[in-house]
C-alpha cells in the first residue's frame, strides 16, 4: 500500500472512532463499549495483517531478513499491547462491577508508551549523534 | 507499524522530537492517572493533564526556535508556513485539553461533541495534508 492509502485508512478509522466516542459520551446512544471501539479493532487487525505481509515478502539478504524480523516483532508486540489495553478499558467501562480497576487497565498502555518513547529516543540519538 | 517515523513527520508536519515530547507527556500522564486511581483525591485532573500542557509549551518553544533559524537562513515562505501550521495545531490541541479538563472538573455546559470540536478540525486539516503526500 502507498503512504497515501495507509494515511487515509488511519485517518478514516480515527474519524469514525471519534464520532462513535462522542455519541456514546454524550449519551445519545447506549451502545456497548466494545462496539464503540470497532474502528480501532479494525485498525489493529490491519496493522497485524500489514506486519505479516511485510514479514513474508521476499528479502535480498540475511541482514535485511533479520532487521525486518526484529521490526515486525516490535510492531506486533506494540499492537498486541494496544489490543490488550483496549480490551481492559472496554471491560472497565462496560462492566464496572467486575472489579477491573483503572490502574490495572492502564498497565498495558504504560508498557506500550515506555517502549515507544525509548524506541523513538534511540532513533533520535542514532539520527543526530550516530 | 503502518507508518514509519519519516512518513509520520511528513504527514503530520511534526519533527521526531515533537512526537517524542508528546509520547513522553502521554507516558507521564498514564503514570499520574494510575496514581490517581490508587490514591483517590491526591491528584486532580489539572495535575494529571500538566504533562500535556508542559509538552505543548515545549513544542511551541521548539517551533519558535525553528521559525527564527529557518527565517535567518533565508527560507522565508517555508518558515512562515511551518510556523502557521504548528501554532494552529498547538492552539487547537491546547483548546481541546483545556475544555476537557474544565468539563471533567467544573462540568461546564459544553457537551463532549463541542469539547472535541478542535480535534475534528485537526482531523480535517490532517486529511488535506494526507492528500498532499
Amino acid at each position: 500500500m502507498a503512504v497515501l492509502h495507509r494515511a487515509l485508512v488511519t485517518w478514516f478509522l480515527s474519524l469514525v472512532f471519534l464520532i462513535l466516542l462522542v455519541l456514546r459520551l454524550d449519551g445519545r446512544t447506549q451502545w456497548n463499549w466494545f462496539i464503540v471501539f470497532i474502528p480501532l479493532w479494525l485498525l489493529d487487525s490491519l496493522l497485524l495483517l500489514y506486519s505479516l505481509a511485510v514479514l513474508v515478502s521476499p528479502c535480498r539478504s540475511g541482514v535485511d531478513r533479520w532487521r525486518r524480523l526484529s521490526g515486525t516483532v516490535c510492531s506486533a508486540t506494540a499492537v498486541l499491547l494496544k489490543l490488550c489495553f483496549q480490551i481492559c478499558l472496554c471491560l472497565h467501562l462496560q462492566y464496572p462491577s467486575a472489579g477491573l480497576r483503572l490502574h490495572a487497565a492502564l498497565a498495558p498502555l504504560l508498557a506500550l508508551l515506555t517502549g515507544a518513547t525509548a524506541a523513538l529516543m534511540r532513533h533520535l540519538v542514532q539520527t543526530h549523534c550516530g | 507499524m503502518i507508518l514509519s517515523v519519516k512518513e509520520l513527520t511528513q504527514w503530520l508536519g511534526l519533527t521526531p522530537f515533537e512526537i517524542w515530547l508528546q509520547l513522553a507527556a502521554a507516558l507521564v500522564f498514564t503514570i499520574l492517572m494510575m496514581l490517581r486511581d490508587l490514591f483517590p483525591g491526591a491528584i486532580t485532573c489539572w495535575h494529571a493533564m500538566t504533562p500535556f500542557f508542559v509538552s505543548d509549551a515545549l513544542s511551541a518553544y521548539v517551533c519558535v526556535i525553528m521559525l527564527i533559524r529557518t527565517y535567518i537562513d533565508g527560507w522565508h515562505k517555508p518558515a512562515a508556513m511551518r510556523a502557521l501550521w504548528s501554532f494552529f495545531v498547538l492552539s487547537l490541541m491546547f483548546t481541546f485539553k483545556y475544555l476537557l479538563v474544565r468539563k471533567l472538573t467544573d462540568n461546564i455546559g459544553f457537551e463532549y461533541s463541542e469539547v472535541m470540536a478542535p480535534l475534528f478540525v485537526i482531523l480535517n486539516m490532517v486529511m488535506v495534508r494526507a492528500c498532499q503526500l
